[in-house]
């Protein structure tokens, strides 16, 4: 390999590591699910374990795991309130959903969103 | 003196006693609360199905693929021993999708002797213009239909009512009859 193609070769295996640097740092700034905020109204005693977000088919479907520390089953309610990238509330307001938890479980709530705007939620959780 | 006295503040005590007592207070509530009142089908049941099947209804495959379905809705039968007005759970679930522009509906079977009606008024009478009034054999097919069923199971003894409702709609490919989407819904409410 002569000077000039490893000059060539150097300046491209810069540019590859560059690229790559900003397809993280995309990544890393996405700005799906950057809040989250979780509410919980009169004091439900409840914990959030773990969540997780992904876009399928172009709106935003969320999955919240969510701890019963009730020593009895409980009936409870959830709802979900969604934002769009300017931290508006976007789709109709959601109606409460009662959902029912055996002593101290753990379930996963699935939601997807109304619109494809979406791009952040908040979870609120009631007794 | 004193007896007549006494006997009239115990009159008007037991008037406003009873007028607090009689008088029903007056308020509005979260039209999107839970209802627990009884455990037939209430609004927090209706609620429910109408943005589950909403959700996967967008999210199938027949939505996403992006050509933009004609529906119609046909009947979604209550097979329950209960009342239940099925066209709301329908009319809301058209009202949402129809705000998501992405699923158009034609006239339904239901509606469709005001739309003829409206046609033949426009053509058959004298104060229309008849370059604007509406033609007849331009009304668009629907290529889907959305139907239905609601089911129930009840027990009951003495002490405790158990209600078990499942909710079914499947979209139907008008053209060949495949069934191009199907989502089931389950709620159960007890009484005790």
């Amino acid at each position: 390999m002569d000077k000039s193609s490893s000059r060539i070769f150097g300046f491209l295996k810069y540019i590859v590591l560059l690229l790559s640097s900003i397809v993280v740092v995309g990544c890393a700034s996405s700005p799906i699910c950057k809040n989250e905020l979780v509410t919980f109204i009169n004091d439900a005693d409840v914990r959030v374990t773990g969540s997780a977000c992904r876009v399928e088919n172009g709106y935003l479907r969320v999955d919240i795991d969510v701890q019963s520390k009730y020593r009895k089953e409980r009936s409870l309610a959830y709802r979900f309130d969604w934002f769009d990238e300017n931290g508006v509330l976007v789709g109709r307001e959601e109606a409460w959903k009662p959902i029912y938890f055996y002593k101290k479980e753990t379930k996963t709530i699935r939601a997807v969103a109304p619109v494809k705007e979406a791009i952040d939620f908040r979870f609120l959780f009631k007794e | 003196m004193t007896d007549r006295f006494l006997m009239l503040i115990i009159c008007s005590l037991s008037m406003i006693v009873c007028l607090g007592g009689c008088s029903k207070k007056i308020t509005y509530g979260d039209p999107k609360g839970i209802e627990t009142v009884t455990v037939e089908f209430g609004s927090t049941d209706l609620q429910k199905i109408v943005e589950e099947m909403t959700r996967s209804f967008l999210n199938s495959k027949v939505v996403t693929s992006g050509i933009g379905p004609i529906v119609t809705v046909q009947e979604v039968n209550n097979k329950t021993s209960e009342y239940i007005d099925t066209r709301m759970i329908t009319d809301s679930i058209r009202t949402q999708l129809s705000q998501s522009s992405v699923v158009r509906f034609v006239v339904d079977e239901v509606a469709m002797q005001e739309a003829i009606s409206e046609i033949e008024r426009q053509q058959n009478s004298e104060y229309y213009d008849q370059d604007t009034a509406t033609e007849k054999g331009r009304m668009v097919g629907a290529a889907y239909r959305l139907t239905g069923n609601v089911a129930s199971i009840v027990k009951q003894n003495s002490d405790t009512k158990d209600v078990y409702y499942k909710i079914n709609l499947q979209l139907w490919n008008v053209q060949n009859g495949l069934l191009e989407w199907s989502e089931e819904t389950e709620i159960r409410k007890s009484r005790s």
